[in-house]
């Protein structure tokens, strides 16, 4: 870990390096790009969930002034059979598996001509059984339902513990199906250069996307170069390859012409990838006095038409035991096909949902024992002394178990009780408020995997100008990694911020990346920096000692400049002999840690619930969060403040509702409530640092903590209002006003 | 009329005379980041709904995604490029600098226009007022706190110049 000091350096708190363009309309997003000859491509979707496509029929399509192509997809298989070799062809030709699936694209000079142009495509579908409800299917299959992969997380021996257990509990649980609406949509330019492609793509995975899109055009992916500048948020669904990427990269190829494709909101609710969508039959075995024994859950994701690329089922069944002792384990993972559109994911990926199954259940346990809520959980926890910690849970990549890395957990427990003073708050829990609502109080812990593996790259090059450049695999779509790399690389480098420069993820720069996701970024790619600075320092003093003539061990770095003892070298002077001599001074470090890092923390939240209305107001929430060494601490603090709105909205507002007929009933953000400023508290946030032994920054992600334990925690907080009036578990989410409503009067009805 | 035929319309945009044919199905959106390249505008859902469109038309919020550009003839538009001079920030810009209140920064020109607005009538918000103010424009990154304290602090920075200009 460094420990020199240096101004603009890690842990420094920094304004942010891309305000000054973002504030004020000069973010270069993939819609902004100014191309004189730039061709915008639209898409036909199925209306129907599940249908045979009998013909589709041009009735002047392609002759309308403006329009370059237009084209179904059977005519585009058989002009490019190539490209239907992926999980889920680019468009839909004799089959449409939900609604929103693209069954024609065209391109025209503009959006409007574009969609003139789909107005005069005819399509005759005949429409076949529609599968929406993952429950029905399982029964009605009788184990035989249709699933794209399935997995069992175990260790130890469940049965005899549930046999011997004192206390077993049984629920039902459910998250209800969501998508992470990022306010800028999807987006690719795809502009012909040579015998290849330049893309410029609104994409958490620039490397990815060049593999996906080489493979599915057949190109070497060298061919292929994928830039991401500004990115209007991601949270997970940006990533991978689209079939509109397909579609765009293809016919900016065919046509000899750059094509954008800029999603709309409409197609983005009916085929950007949602998430969530799961039922858990769930069993806890434990001890009178509460000690937890055995968890048992069989989990339903509703997996939507095609198979995932990421499988965040397996998220939650790693998540779900949390920073508890527990002696065996057990989740079944299903992922069930339906005719909705495919999932994958969306701010936590998995751990969200994994984290409320095993906080509502502490929660049912507290209730079943007349213990309460923190009582339980301190009863449980991993103790500091015991990390590492094997939880022997399997990792899901085979390597072996999962070993949490470092943690305090008691002192996270016992930091957010104190800071919520929680003494006064229940003292007004034992009469209504003034306006007849509750005070609920719920408490939820984390444990979470963290810049998970396998490896990401970073490059460090002394520029021409004697600045230091810096790049990597994984861009930013809002976390700031201008600011937080560069003062990654102004700590290993001693430079201020003036002295770097930060470059936009180009394939082109760094051979190989994974991407932004899964909180990694910090962990992977800083990381990767660090060492990658380290090596170049190496090579500057080493330069630098033969222009001084200086023994190298007695040189240091300074802002611009190599420093001796006896005289000092700029290093513009460093970039210039090195240019003379054509040696670039460049260095390339690849950082593949062995297992992911373990942040955790606690949240509590304090609601006021309208037993009438079945509203939900939340009153206070304190957040304790461990993400061990802080580098950028105002964009930490916005990173949890941000992802606490995610888990708000989890738990109270977002589902994307589907009728039978697999019609999504709240496709717009008419129907779909965001949370507004006026859903979303302002968090207090207290840090603990537990440094990360896995990585040389001591580093632990931090973009999903502030929403993996929300949901249970306001979930555990709407409950506990309730319960003086007779109200039941809340097992569902979101705890719409309908829901909360429900939770008086099912209980009342039993 | 139908929606293809062009209309010609004559306005300001950021002080600037602007004439221009215009189909009568362009959004005032699409005509200020396609036509005049002031890209700044964005849009997010063109429904009405996000906010992130958001221009002031003769001083008042406007959605541009729900206007259509050949309603504007004779109207003064301005957008988040017109809000400063080159290189320089508004004390409301500043504020959101200051307070971290944009993370990705898409929604942040809608953010300000309407808080621009805003501030205008309301000099001095109460929180909860600035909430509601702001509760019609979505953010998906920051969950609010730093851009409802962003606009507090530019409020405060408003009234302090006008105490010292008075
Ligand atoms: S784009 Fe205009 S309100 Fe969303
Ligand atoms: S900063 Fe990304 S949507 Fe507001």
């Amino acid at each position: 870990m460094p420990r020199v000091k240096t101004r603009g350096g890690i842990g420094e708190d920094i304004l942010r390096i891309e305000d000054q363009r973002l504030l004020t309309g000069k973010g270069r997003y993939v819609g902004d790009l100014p191309l004189p000859d730039v061709l915008e491509m639209a898409v036909l979707r199925s209306p129907h969930a599940h249908a045979a496509i009998i013909s589709l029929e041009d009735r002047g399509a392609t002759d309308l002034p403006g329009v370059s192509c237009a084209m179904g997809g059977a005519a585009l298989l058989q002009e490019a059979p190539h490209l239907f070799g992926g999980v889920q062809p680019p468009l839909a030709t004799d089959e449409v598996l939900y609604v929103g699936q693209g069954v024609a694209v065209a391109v025209a000079e503009d959006r409007y001509l574009a969609e003139d142009a789909l107005e005069k495509l005819f399509v005759r579908y005949r429409r076949l059984d529609v599968l929406a409800d993952v429950e029905r299917i399982v029964t009605q299959a009788g184990g035989d339902a249709a699933s794209h992969d399935d997995a069992v997380i175990a260790f130890g021996e469940i049965d005899p513990l549930f046999a011997a257990a004192d206390i077993v509990l049984e629920e039902r649980l459910a998250i209800g199906r969501a998508t992470a609406q990022p306010l800028e949509g999807r987006a690719i330019l795809a502009v012909p250069e040579g015998e290849g492609l330049l893309i410029y793509a609104a994409t958490q995975g620039p490397h990815g996307m060049r593999q996906g899109i080489a493979s599915a055009l057949s190109l070497p992916p060298e061919r292929v170069r994928v830039v991401a500048q500004d990115v209007g948020g991601g949270f997970g669904v940006k990533n991978g390859t689209y079939p509109e990427d397909v579609l765009a990269a293809y016919l900016a190829l065919k046509l000899q012409r750059p094509v954008r494709f800029q999603e709309d909101r409409r197609e983005h609710f009916l085929s950007t990838v949602h998430s969530r969508a799961q039922v858990h039959r769930v069993r806890l075995a434990a001890r009178r006095d509460g000690t937890l024994l055995a968890i048992d859950d069989d989990m339903l994701l509703d997996a939507g038409a095609y198979t995932a690329r990421i499988n965040y089922g397996m998220a939650t069944a790693v998540t779900i035991p949390g920073p508890y002792h527990l002696s065996a384990y057990r989740c079944r993972v299903r992922n069930v096909k339906t005719h909705k559109v495919p999932v994958g994911p969306y701010r936590g990926a998995g751990r969200p949902e994994g984290n409320f199954v095993m906080e509502r259940m502490l929660d049912a346990l507290a209730e079943r024992l007349g213990l309460d809520r923190a009582e339980v959980r301190r009863r449980n926890l991993i103790e500091p002394h015991e990390m590492p910690y094997d939880t022997l849970i399997p990792d899901r990549y085979g390597h072996g178990s999962i070993v949490y890395d470092s943690g305090d957990y008691p002192l996270a427990l016992e930091t957010a009780l104190n800071a919520a003073d929680l003494d006064a708050w229940r003292s007004r829990q034992a009469e209504p408020l003034a306006d007849g609502r509750r005070i609920g109080i719920g408490i939820a812990m984390f444990t979470e995997d963290t810049g998970v593996a396998p490896f990401e790259m970073a490059v460090t090059e002394l520029a021409a100008d004697g600045r230091i450049l810096i790049a990597t695999g994984s861009p930013a779509q809002g976390q700031g990694h201008e600011t937080s790399f560069t003062q990654i690389a102004c700590s290993a480098l001693s430079q201020t911020p003036d002295e770097i420069v930060y470059a936009d993820t180009d394939t082109a720069l760094v051979p190989a990346g994974i991407g932004t996701f899964g909180s990694r970024a910090t962990v992977l790619a800083g990381s990767a920096l660090y060492l990658a600075c380290g090596k170049l320092k190496e090579l500057l003093l080493q330069e630098a000692a033969a222009v001084l003539r200086q023994d190298k061990d007695l040189l240091s770095l300074s802002p611009g400049r190599v420093e001796g003892p006896e005289g000092s070298l700029a290093l513009s002077e460093l970039a210039a002999q090195a240019a003379a001599k054509g040696t670039p001074l460049r260095a390339l470090a690849d950082f593949r840690p062995e297992q992911a890092t373990y942040a955790d923390g606690c949240h509590i939240a304090i609601v006021a619930v309208d037993p009438q209305t079945g509203g939900v107001e939340i009153l206070r929430y304190v957040i304790v969060d461990d993400c061990g060494v802080v580098i950028s601490p105002r964009q930490v603090d916005g990173q949890i403040q941000g992802g606490l709105s995610y888990g708000v909205a989890a738990a109270l507002l977002e589902e994307l509702v589907y009728d039978e007929q697999g019609q999504l009933l709240t496709g717009s953000f008419m129907d779909y409530p965001l949370p507004t400023a006026l859903d979303v508290p302002g968090a207090e946030i207290h840090h603990l640092c537990s440094p990360s032994p896995r990585n040389p920054l001591g580093v632990k992600g931090v973009g999903e903590g502030g929403t993996v334990p929300a949901l249970a925690a306001v979930a555990g907080a709407v409950e506990d209002a309730l319960r003086p009036l007779g109200g039941g578990m809340a097992r569902e989410l979101p705890l719409t006003p309908e829901r909360v409503v429900r939770l008086i009067a099912d209980a009342q009805a039993k | 009329m139908e929606p293809q035929d062009r209309v010609r319309v004559q306005l300001t945009v950021n002080g600037s005379e602007v004439s221009r044919l215009v189909e009568a199905r362009r959004t005032l959106a699409d005509f200020l980041r396609d036509d005049l390249g002031l890209r700044g505008t964005h849009t997010g859902c063109e429904q009405g709904v996000c906010g992130a469109c958001t221009v002031l038309v003769d001083g008042v919020a406007m959605r541009s995604c729900l206007t259509f550009a050949a309603q504007l003839d004779g109207a003064a538009v301005q957008t988040v490029e017109g809000l400063a001079g080159d290189g320089d920030l508004t004390p409301l810009q500043e504020a959101f600098r200051r307070r971290h209140a944009l993370q990705c920064g898409y929604c942040t020109p809608g953010f300000l226009m309407t808080a621009t607005e805003f501030l205008r009538e309301n000099p001095s918000p109460s929180e909860q007022e600035i909430r509601t103010a702001l509760s019609g424009q979505i953010c998906r990154c920051t969950g609010y706190e730093n851009i409802v304290q962003a606009v507090r602090e530019a409020a405060g920075t408003l009234q302090a110049d006008q105490r010292r200009q008075a």
